[in-house]
């Protein structure tokens, strides 16, 4: 008897061999014939499609946000995270009082980064003034040895002195940033460089994920006029020494006017547009009206194209709408509300937000062992995951309680740094009387759903939802794999759901834009009056196949939003996830954006805030915060980034913001520097709230004064939900390597967290935070160690 | 089967039109396509057949989608393993008479000590159909569609480790329920 034949015999099958496995199948699959019968490669051949030309994606080209070999926890293209090691070597060194202004950050990184202004100038101007553009390049990169000499184990350029904290550095900054050379005139070639690229960015084809900043960065790098173009070449060439210096910082409200409610793909003319967003730092443009804030980024990268790939400058070159949405758009690109001077703007103006999703996906990532992308990281959505206690609004006070509490910043030194909490509590709806509703879920049952049991989680999630439904609810299914088709048409009867439930499997591909169209049309045809009608999708949101486009799609959301059919949005599983995709959905849908990676997550949304989820109490919420000038010299919103809104169209009703769920809190955070030590009589801010009250049936304006008096006299005497909220965004902000955490130690973050989650043992939550805390402090060190050993290799 | 290189070269060419390039990446991939079905569907060669052109349809419908992260012809067999997936299921559901379901029937154990090797084949075949989805997508990548483990590791987007692990964790499973239809016999 051969090995083999005996192998057969699982008796004599050793488990801890690696071998007889493979032995048992040889034997095994020796039983089967797998020649290919006669005729099958003609039926094969037959079935070849008369155009068989497609776009070609490339593996290097596609960012994906996925977790594998191809992403572990380090990600250098995107990482521009201050290296404490260096920050530590260089605390003890002067910096030069000429370049005090500038910071650089490493100069192991300028070499690149500078090789890439020069390239990038050259491409873009270089039919109308190539000589010159290259003596322009060729002075930055004079300077910048310049600088290297000066600035040992220094960091990087920034020509934004608002960014340093103390006074000192401040008022150095006023004329530094005109006065230094480098610092008037590399930015603004820098910016050239990127505008270039974001044009030469154009003719690749597939390249990183676009998304929505993305894309509209490379339309307007695309429609950067000719005279901009060159005189942003002779900004290059000629030093300007003694310029007069723009203001550091723009109100981002100027700069970005319409992103609140931007599209995905039509280009905003009326909004100039950072050109770059995808860092952290700010650099000053000499233009006048493109006071932009320029992210850029800087590390050890090893290519110039990932240099501009994490920059956001190779965008692919969408073929078709669907494209820009569906298949690469994964994450938004980054960038972090800057400090601004309360002269320039006194008012921050921004839509409501209470989705959660961000928090999910990170906790996801981070169970992992891999640190989230950047752009996965929304900090008021971590925030908002959050319960802080705040007391709901009294019968009569409105639609909502203004729960405010300050502190002096416990991160950022030198004095009179302060944290601000504004938690914006909506009026609660009991369970009992939430208005019957028609909930139509849309279920992508496509091939990716089946992995890691996404489908499974759905089901679980919806089983959970059907105890929860009252008699009158009526729950419909709507599926899609290849194609879109109704499951379950509205009905009230559980066991009818449960079966359809139960029968959920996946199949095919992604069609989501037939899946959404058939739930819509359903939707519309079973309305009652005084019901709540709701689309939840649950989907992985990989590509879409059907013929819609991610525009059309957006546009039939929007509508039917507009006629009272919400959407809910419910992110499931991790490989392809469509994180923009998906909270973009919302958004116009008037929805909710929930990540789901447990059964737990779904509890959380489908059963203990169901009415939260379902009964909104206040449509297109915003608000405004007037900060006082005599007292608030600076102040910096952390997140809410993609909701900004212009403060002059605060009071225009058109503009989309944000939907609040029965009790849902809203908890927005500021940091201020003030003009003196606060006293209790001090009218720091006035809180502006304008939203369209369901109960009302109007637009209602809510308004609360900030005081002196809110503020807790030290960090550690404010309440331990206010100390949650501020490390929760500044973990967020860790995460999403802003500029503004460059020297917050995650371990810190860590003991803190576990000092709140001590002091609110109820909250399990928190516990599970500091967690993840400590984990973001472990991968963070992994990421320094490995990043120095590298650093080590490359000088010997 | 082909060569990395040569799969690229053909992929591109046909992402430029080229017609015959398709015929060429058919021709060079289907075999073992089919082989990797064959054993899927034990034996049953029409049905194989069917699955096989399922995978190419589909595949062409795809095909604009593949992100070159994986070699092609795993990409294929992933295609191949659900459309398999897919038409139990179907079949299941549908409660197809079980002459026409993939899963073919059980013989009778023989009372013989040793089992034939058809036996054992079938009920290894089971033992890996009633593994959960991971582990059953691992091994038959591995062992039917014979990839090896860093290729099964990108499809799965993990470490080659996290295959290896699972591979020995399907392995303890599979020798646990072939032993227990042993005890049944006895």
């Amino acid at each position: 008897m051969s090995r083999a034949d005996e192998k057969l015999n699982p008796k004599n099958l050793n488990p801890k061999n690696d071998e007889d496995l493979e032995m048992l199948f040889s034997a095994a699959g020796g039983e089967v014939d797998t020649t290919p019968p006669e005729g099958l490669l003609e039926r094969l051949l037959n079935d070849i499609p008369q155009d068989v030309s497609f776009e070609l994606i490339s593996a290097d080209d596609t960012e994906s946000p996925e977790i594998g070999p191809a992403m572990a926890p380090e990600l250098p293209a995107n990482d521009n995270r201050p290296r404490y090691w260096l920050w530590s070597v260089a605390a003890g060194l002067v910096l030069a009082v000429g370049l005090g202004s500038i910071l650089v950050r490493n100069t192991d990184s300028m070499q690149p980064s500078l090789q890439l202004e020069s390239e990038g100038a050259l491409r873009t101007v270089s039919p109308p003034a190539p000589a010159a553009v290259g003596e322009a390049a060729e002075v930055a990169l004079k300077k910048e040895a310049m600088k290297q000499d000066a600035l040992v184990g220094g960091r990087k350029l920034s020509g934004d002195l608002t960014a340093d904290a103390d006074d000192s550095a401040s008022a150095v900054g006023g004329t530094a940033v005109g006065d230094s050379p480098v610092g008037g005139n590399l930015p603004t070639s820098l910016e050239g460089a990127l505008q270039g690229q974001a044009t030469a960015g154009q003719s690749t084809a597939r390249q990183a994920p676009s998304s929505r900043r993305e894309s509209r960065s490379r339309q307007e790098g695309n429609a950067v006029p000719e005279a901009k173009k060159q005189s942003v070449a002779r900004e290059q060439s000629v030093p300007r020494p003694s310029a007069p210096a723009p203001r550091p910082t723009a109100p981002p409200a100027e700069a970005e006017t319409v992103r609140g409610e931007g599209d995905v793909s039509r280009p905003e003319p009326e909004a100039p547009s950072p050109v770059g967003e995808v860092m952290d730092e700010l650099v000053v443009t000499a233009e006048a009206p493109l006071v932009d804030v320029q992210h850029v980024q800087s590390s050890t990268v090893p290519s110039r194209e990932e240099h501009l790939r994490a920059l956001g400058y190779v965008g692919h070159a969408p073929s078709s709408a669907q494209d820009r949405a569906f298949e690469d758009n994964f994450f938004d690109s980054v960038d972090t509300n800057p400090f601004i001077d309360t002269e320039d703007d006194r008012l921050s103006t921004f839509g409501l937000d209470v989705d959660t999703g961000s928090y999910g996906l990170v906790r996801e990532y981070l169970s992992r062992d891999a640190l989230p992308p950047r752009g996965a990281v929304r900090v008021e959505e971590m925030v908002n995951y959050f319960d802080y206690g705040d007391a709901p609004p009294q019968y009569g006070e409105g639609d909502f309680a203004f729960n405010i509490e300050g502190a002096p910043s416990i991160s950022r030194e030198g004095g009179r740094y302060y944290t601000l909490r504004i938690g914006l509590k909506g009026r609660e709806v009991d369970p009992a009387d939430r208005k019957p509703a028609l909930l139509t879920f849309v279920i992508d049952v496509s091939g990716s759903m089946e992995r890691e049991d996404r489908l499974g989680l759905v089901k679980k999630s919806l089983s959970l939802l059907i105890d929860q439904l009252k008699p009158r609810d009526r729950m419909a299914l709507v599926v899609y794999g290849t194609r879109g088709r109704v499951l379950l048409e509205p009905t009230s009867n559980r066991e009818r759901i449960r079966r359809a439930i139960n029968a959920l499997h996946p199949e095919g591909s992604t069609n989501a834009g037939e899946g959404l169209q058939l739930a819509y049309e359903m939707a519309a045809e079973s309305k009652r009056r005084g019901e709540i009608n709701r689309i939840i999708l649950c989907s992985d949101g990989v590509a879409n196949v059907g013929k819609t486009s991610a525009d059309d799609i957006l546009e039939m959301v929007r509508d039917h939003a507009q006629q009272g059919v919400e959407l809910t949005t419910v992110g499931f599983g991790m490989g392809n996830y469509n994180d923009i995709l998906m909270e973009q959905l919302a958004d116009r849908g008037n929805g909710r954006y929930a990540y789901v990676d447990s059964v737990r997550e779904a509890r959380r949304i489908f059963v203990e805030d169901l009415t939260g989820t379902l009964q909104t109490i206040a449509a297109e919420a915003r608000a405004q915060v007037e900060m006082n000038p005599e007292i608030v010299s600076r102040y910096r919103l952390l997140g809410y980034e993609n909701r900004d809104i212009a403060d002059e169209r605060f009071r225009d009703d058109t503009v989309d913001a944000g939907e609040i769920g029965a009790g849902h809190t809203v908890t927005v955070l500021y940091e201020l520097k003030t003009t003196r030590p606060l006293r209790k009589r001090d009218p720091v801010a006035t809180v502006h709230l304008r939203y369209a009250s369901m109960a009302e049936k109007e637009m209602v304006e809510q308004k609360v004064e900030v005081r002196g008096r809110d503020f807790a006299p030290a960090w550690n005497q404010a309440s331990s939900e206010f100390r949650l909220a501020a490390s929760v965004a500044e973990l967020a902000e860790v995460l999403r390597q802003s500029y503004w955490a460059r020297d917050t130690d995650p371990r810190d973050l860590f003991v803190r967290l576990q000092k709140v989650a001590a002091e609110l043992p109820g909250d399990t939550k928190i516990a599970e935070l500091a967690t993840l805390a400590g984990k973001v402090a472990d991968l963070e060190e992994l990421r320094r160690e490995k990043r120095e050993g590298t650093r080590g290799a490359d000088r010997d | 089967m082909l060569e990395p290189t040569e799969e690229m070269r053909l992929l591109a060419a046909v992402a430029a039109g080229d017609r015959r390039a398709a015929e060429e990446l058919v021709s060079s991939t289907y075999g073992q396509v089919f082989a990797s079905l064959m054993r899927m569907v034990h034996g049953d060669r029409e049905l194989a057949a069917d699955l096989t052109q399922d995978t190419y349809r589909k595949a062409w419908k795809a095909l604009p989608t593949f992100d070159q992260r994986s070699r092609l012809t795993t990409w294929l067999f992933r295609i191949a393993y659900t459309t398999f997936l897919n038409h139990q299921r179907r079949a299941r559901e549908a409660q197809i008479d079980p002459e026409h379901m993939a899963v073919v029937v059980d013989p009778k154990p023989s009372q013989d000590d040793s089992m034939d090797r058809r036996e054992v084949a079938l009920r290894l075949r089971r033992a890996v159909l009633g593994l959960p989805e991971e582990l059953r997508f691992t091994v038959t990548a591995r062992f039917w569609a014979e990839l090896s483990v860093e290729e099964i590791a990108r499809v799965e987007k993990v470490t080659g480790a996290a295959i290896r692990k699972r591979l020995k964790n399907a392995k303890l499973r599979l020798h646990k329920a072939l032993e227990a239809g042993e005890e049944e016999v006895a």
